[in-house]
């Protein structure tokens, strides 16, 4: 081969497999990535059942029912509420009046079908989505935030 | 009084690396050695006084001094002895001035062994490890000092978080940062280069060893750091894609990308501007690490610091050097002499695909950690990118990667035989197969792509081996010669088949793992026995107990098999009294085909509990793979050829004869 | 005074590092040409790779050929190094200008950020502090660690728990009457105290938990006034007014006239009485007619008696319950600004009464008021 040649070999397969991989990259994000909402943007979308997104909001004080691994509460922006179902063990900091993120489907019978619940992880903590949405509503003063 | 010497000895590192970072290189444009050197002592003076400060940080922490706003914000007088020295670390001012400690402690290693480097490139690459330190003192003292005090003194900590109360976890961030930070040797070194506008062999040669070991932290590190999420986060997951652990992989992609192109570079005096590049966005990639962690842009389970005014100011760090390196890079490259072309099919060949997957991988990997930031700053709509889209790009260009593997070291340098390469590997490629439809076969099926998975891991671990064979001529030479032959061969060589030995072996620890995993949830009430994956759990109730500054409920598990009482796992609810933080603490015991995971949830009011039971098949060789991976470096690394500084055997006998009398 | 001194010497080292950076250099120190280093290594490599048989002979003679090559150009090369030489600012001035420089500059942002006059204050040198001096949170600290090592020492479970009861630390409360229940043995003062932390856990609200270990507590010894005064107001929370009435009376009789509560239940018995006469809670068929109500007159409704609640518990003041059922009232209506105002009102109501104003705080907490 020649120099030319030779230059035109590995420029190529550089081409090749990077076209691959930039492919991949666009299919992949296409299929996977996740939204993130909170209650009040549910009912102001109007999603359609079987969307999969991430729920963010405070988990509404008295709202938890549980029976076994079978847990029931509200998630709450304090503007809007959805009832949220859940099937395992749930987070640590998993508590009443406490930020949380669930990720899952909308129900057909309306609600939220989660498959993972993710609460704040420490004391100083609160998903920085979850304070966001409740600082745009003003609800939401502090704790996490930079002074 | 001890807070004020830390204070101040911060102040007197920065004084030094003020000169450390401008006077060499105004030497190296005069051409006086004398002022050039001065680095040298520089570097060394600056470590002394950063490691003094370090040092004030811990004995303030060990005497739990609370009128140090740090100590009092991460420590407890009733916290053991060991995190109370480890929590000096275990927040963000403290981490900062280990990551400052950590980088002066690599450029006195430059400053003390670097006598056969060439003096302007040693001068000018200390004087840009002088800048980083600079930057990052400044950083320290401007937004976040250790070392600020409180009044009126409180009487007793709040704490350290306490699932950073563990003894992995205290080793991991100074592993991560040895590894990023290290990586600043190879940047510095780049910068020289282009600030000189030469760049040979010498460059390469000294820039691999630094690499490697950064390498090699950095490998163990992100080891440590997925065993701690595995065992303290309670989730039963080894990665999880986290965009945490994304900032210390991509370094780590990229410095595995560098440490292959600085040999082709070394060896055949070619990729060379490419491999100045690569160093640029290793360190750069290290710096977006330290940045995406430190300042909490991302949503991660890791963020610990939120503070926009300390992000802001890594963001104009990072700015500035990344920014400075590529605008330096753009303008001095097209004058760095260029190297030879080569033969597609070559080790060199081999090396320069190997790079190209692994910066596109990169790349992939980027992406995926960025595009939700780059989409709400531009559009405010929030996103999550998840380990579904990193499985799918991540893993298909992986794939090929893995694959070419063992070709690479067979493959002779400048021009290779690729089918005779082929012929060999027949071998290695059989049994792989062998084994891939072994496994499919002995499980009744089950997943195609499990089997070919370990097919493929398998095709890796022997692959290495069989390189290192083929080069002693096993089998086709007497066992003595073969043998004698092992013994002269380089420690590098063995190095390598350690380390790519070792990728076999964490893919088969994933590959088990992400396929055969049993998962049950479920309610065990107190004397209910369950059968998960050929155990027996007996759940024998639940006691309480008190540690030193938590208190706990332990449920006591008897596992047997066939009968036999084989472990007693003990997962625990903690709650940390200081914080009232509870945590989780999973009851893990590794057997040889995998792991037992119990996790231990809710009480349901009857005295019964819920819990999570994973079976991990084969999960501990992920972190025994990265393991063999650090101990090929170590081999490769006490390799004379690797060794920075070693005195030279040669050089040594012409000394040995007595010096005529002058 | 001893910090100056070490100051002095940190700066003085300072100092030393620079003028020893900066010493005249060697006339023996020679630049090397690290290329021919290098290539000479790999050429060396090289043959002893042939000798023992790791490279073809072949292979090894166009190596060499080409490392060769290389060396030659290095040492082309070197000819570059030899405009390195010294001689600038070769006198000592230079380095002491350096080295006061860099001194000054550390001491002078010292003096702008540094609390040179603030003493460390060690953990351990605050323990031999005069127990006269000692706060309550430093002994509580000291009775912990002793916990921490023997947490089955029941002695002191019972000497912190009520530390923690009355720090408003009701978790810690339960945690500790609870443990020194456990191995001492349950009585009536451990049994009354579990039950008043478990009401001060749940923000006032007296839970079927603490009201067992109250109800055991005043069988056990029916002197204690503490536990019944909390079983009298869950009948309050339960709506048994009339009863609660009753107890409230029945307690005055037994009381001496001279008891310290006397007051509190007096007021306490008022209150009751004008709920009981001036503003019941919606009765049944109230509650049935809401029921049938279209949205906005339910919301009608709602806003009057909240508004009723409002105006006579601003007027007379009243039991804590009532002022708390405003504030959430007011969050169910949205209206936070009237919640917190309702909030300060109780407080100001109750500043005197540390468990009334834990219970304002924890209610706050839980609607996300705090300020």
């Amino acid at each position: 081969m020649t120099r030319k040649q030779r230059r035109f070999t590995v420029i190529g397969l550089a081409m090749g497999v990077l076209a691959i991989a930039a492919a991949l990259v666009f299919v992949a994000l296409e299929d996977t990535i996740v939204f993130f909402y909170s209650p009040t943007d549910i009912v102001e979308m109007k999603l359609d059942p079987g969307t999969r997104f991430r729920l963010g909001g405070l988990v509404s004080v008295g709202s938890i029912e549980q029976d076994g691994q079978h847990v029931k509460f509200v998630i709450t922006d304090t503007t809007t509420d959805i009832n949220v179902t859940y099937n395992g063990i749930l987070p640590d900091l998993f508590r009443e009046g406490q930020g949380v993120i669930a990720e899952g489907v909308l129900a057909v019978a309306g609600g939220f079908e989660a498959d993972t619940v993710l609460a704040k992880h420490d004391e100083n903590y609160m998903p920085p989505e979850v304070a966001e949405k409740l600082r745009e509503q003003g609800h939401w003063q502090g704790e996490g935030q930079a002074e | 009084m001890i807070a004020e010497i830390g204070h101040f000895a911060t102040l007197l590192a920065l004084s030094l690396a003020l000169l450390q970072g401008s006077l060499p290189i105004w030497g190296a444009a005069k051409g006086d050695l004398r002022i050039m050197n001065s680095a040298r002592t520089f570097a060394v003076g600056q470590f002394l006084f950063v490691a003094f400060a370090f040092a004030c940080l811990i004995a303030l922490y060990v005497r739990s001094d609370f009128s140090v706003l740090n100590v009092w914000e991460n420590s407890h007088s009733a916290k053991p002895l060991l995190y109370k020295v480890t929590g000096a670390w275990g927040n963000h001012e403290g981490s900062m001035l280990l990551w400052v400690l950590i980088l002066a402690f690599f450029g006195a290693l430059v400053a003390l062994f670097g006598d056969n480097l060439p003096p302007r490139l040693r001068a000018n690459s200390l004087a840009v490890q002088g800048w980083i330190s600079i930057a990052f003192l400044l950083f320290i003292l401007i937004t976040s000092n250790p070392f600020a005090r409180l009044f009126p003194v409180p009487l007793d900590g709040q704490d350290l978080n306490p699932i950073l109360q563990d003894i992995s976890l205290a080793i991991h961030p100074p592993l991560l940062y040895a590894g990023y930070v290290g990586f600043s040797m190879a940047f510095s070194f780049a910068i020289a280069a282009l600030i000189e506008g030469k760049i040979d062999a010498a460059w390469a040669r000294w820039v691999r060893p630094w690499t490697l070991l950064a390498w090699m932290f950095l490998t163990a590190g992100i080891s440590m750091g997925s065993w701690w999420a595995y065992y303290e986060l309670g989730w039963g997951g080894w990665w999880f894609w986290d965009p945490v652990e994304n900032a210390s992989f991509m370094p780590w992609l990229a410095g595995t990308a560098l440490l292959h192109s600085a040999l082709v570079m070394e060896r055949r005096d070619a990729l060379k501007v490419w491999t100045i590049l690569l160093a640029i966005l290793t360190f750069s990639l290290s710096l977006l690490g330290t940045f995406l962690v430190r300042s909490g842009v991302l949503t991660s389970v890791h963020a610990f610091a939120v503070d926009a005014a300390r992000g802001v100011f890594i963001l104009v760090i990072m700015g500035i050097f990344v920014g400075g390196a590529l605008t330096l890079f753009a303008w001095r490259a097209p004058r760095l002499r260029q190297g030879g072309l080569f033969a597609p099919i070559s080790r060199e060949g081999a090396l320069v695909l190997n790079n190209l997957f692994l910066a596109t991988a990169t790349a992939a990997v980027f992406i995926g950690t960025l595009y939700p930031l780059l989409l709400e700053a531009l559009t405010g709509e929030k996103i999550s990118v998840g380990a579904p889209f990193f499985n799918k790009t991540f893993g298909p260009l992986m794939v090929p990667l893995l694959i070419l593997v063992p070709f690479g070291p067979m493959l002779a340098w400048k021009r290779g035989d690729l089918l005779a390469v082929a012929q060999r590997l027949a071998v290695v490629a059989a049994f792989a197969l062998i084994v891939a439809g072994a496994v499919y076969w002995s499980l009744n099926g089950g997943p195609v792509l499990a089997a070919l998975g370990v097919g493929l891991a398998v095709w890796l671990i022997a692959g290495a081996v069989f390189e290192i064979l083929w080069r002693v001529k096993f089998m086709r030479a007497p066992f003595a010669e073969a043998f004698r032959r092992a013994g002269g061969l380089p420690r590098a060589a063995w190095g390598t088949m350690l380390a790519h030995a070792g990728v076999g072996v964490v893919l088969l620890g994933i590959v088990g793992v992400t396929s055969w995993k049993t998962e049950v949830i479920t309610t065990v009430a107190p004397g209910e026995t369950l059968t998960v994956a050929g155990s027996e759990l007996t759940f024998e109730g639940i006691s309480s107990r008190e540690g030193p500054n938590y208190s706990e409920e332990v449920a006591q598990f008897t596992v047997r098999r066939e009968g036999e009482v084989v472990a007693i796992l003990e997962p625990a609810k903690r709650l940390y009294t200081v914080r009232r933080q509870p945590t989780t603490e999973a009851g893990i015991k590794s057997f040889i085909g995998g792991d037992l995971y119990l996790v231990l949830g809710e009480a349901t009011g009857d005295g019964s509990y819920i819990i999570r039971i994973y079976d991990n098949p084969l999960v501990t060789l992920i972190w025994i793979g990265t393991y063999i991976m650090v101990l090929g470096g170590m081999v490769s690394l006490s390799d004379r050829r690797l060794r920075v500084g070693a005195p030279r055997k040669r050089a040594a006998k012409p000394v040995s004869a007595p010096a005529p009398a002058e | 005074m001893s910090l100056w001194i070490m100051f002095a010497l940190m700066a003085a080292s300072v100092g030393i590092i620079v003028l020893v950076a900066l010493r005249p250099a060697r006339a023996t120190e020679q630049t090397i040409n690290a290329d021919l280093l290098v290539y000479s290594d790999q050429l060396a490599t090289l043959e002893a790779d042939l000798e023992s048989g790791q490279i073809e002979t072949g292979e090894a003679e166009t190596a060499k050929i080409e490392i060769s090559r290389r060396l030659l150009a290095a040492g082309k090369f070197s000819a570059g190094n030899s405009d390195i030489g010294t001689g600038i600012f070769s006198g000592p001035t230079f380095p002491v200008f350096l080295a006061t420089s860099a001194v000054l500059l550390s001491l002078g942002v010292y003096a702008l950020n540094g609390n040179p006059d603030f003493a460390g204050v060690p953990f351990a040198g605050r323990q031999s502090e005069s127990p006269q001096d000692q706060s309550i949170p430093a002994l509580l600290a000291q009775i912990e660690e002793h916990l921490a090592q023997a947490p089955e020492d029941g002695q002191g479970w019972e000497l912190i728990a009520p530390i923690y009861l009355r720090l408003g630390r009701f978790n810690e409360a339960v945690r500790a009457f609870a443990n020194a229940g456990r191995i001492l043995g349950a009585n009536a003062p451990r049994l009354a105290g579990l039950g008043v932390a478990l009401v001060g856990v749940n923000g006032g609200t007296i839970i079927q938990e603490a009201r067992q270990a109250l109800v055991q507590a005043v069988n056990l010894d029916p002197t204690l006034v503490r536990p019944r005064l909390l079983l009298i107001i869950a009948l309050e929370q339960d709506g048994n007014l009339l009863e609660a009435r009753e107890a409230w009376q029945s307690l005055l009789r037994e009381s001496a006239e001279d008891a310290p509560w006397r007051e509190a239940v007096t007021t306490r018995l008022a209150a009751l009485e004008e709920r009981i006469e001036g503003a019941p809670g919606p009765d049944q068929s109230q509650i049935d007619a809401a029921g049938q109500m279209s949205p906005e007159d339910r919301q009608a409704m709602v806003t009057r008696m909240v508004g009723q609640l409002a105006a006579r518990l601003e007027a007379d003041g009243g039991p804590l319950s009532d002022w708390m059922r405003l504030v959430r009232s007011y969050m169910v209506l949205q209206q936070e600004d009237e919640a917190r105002a309702a909030l300060a009102n109780a407080r100001a109501q109750y500043v005197r009464d540390e468990v009334a104003m834990e219970q304002i705080a924890a209610t706050a907490r839980s609607l996300s008021l705090e300020e």
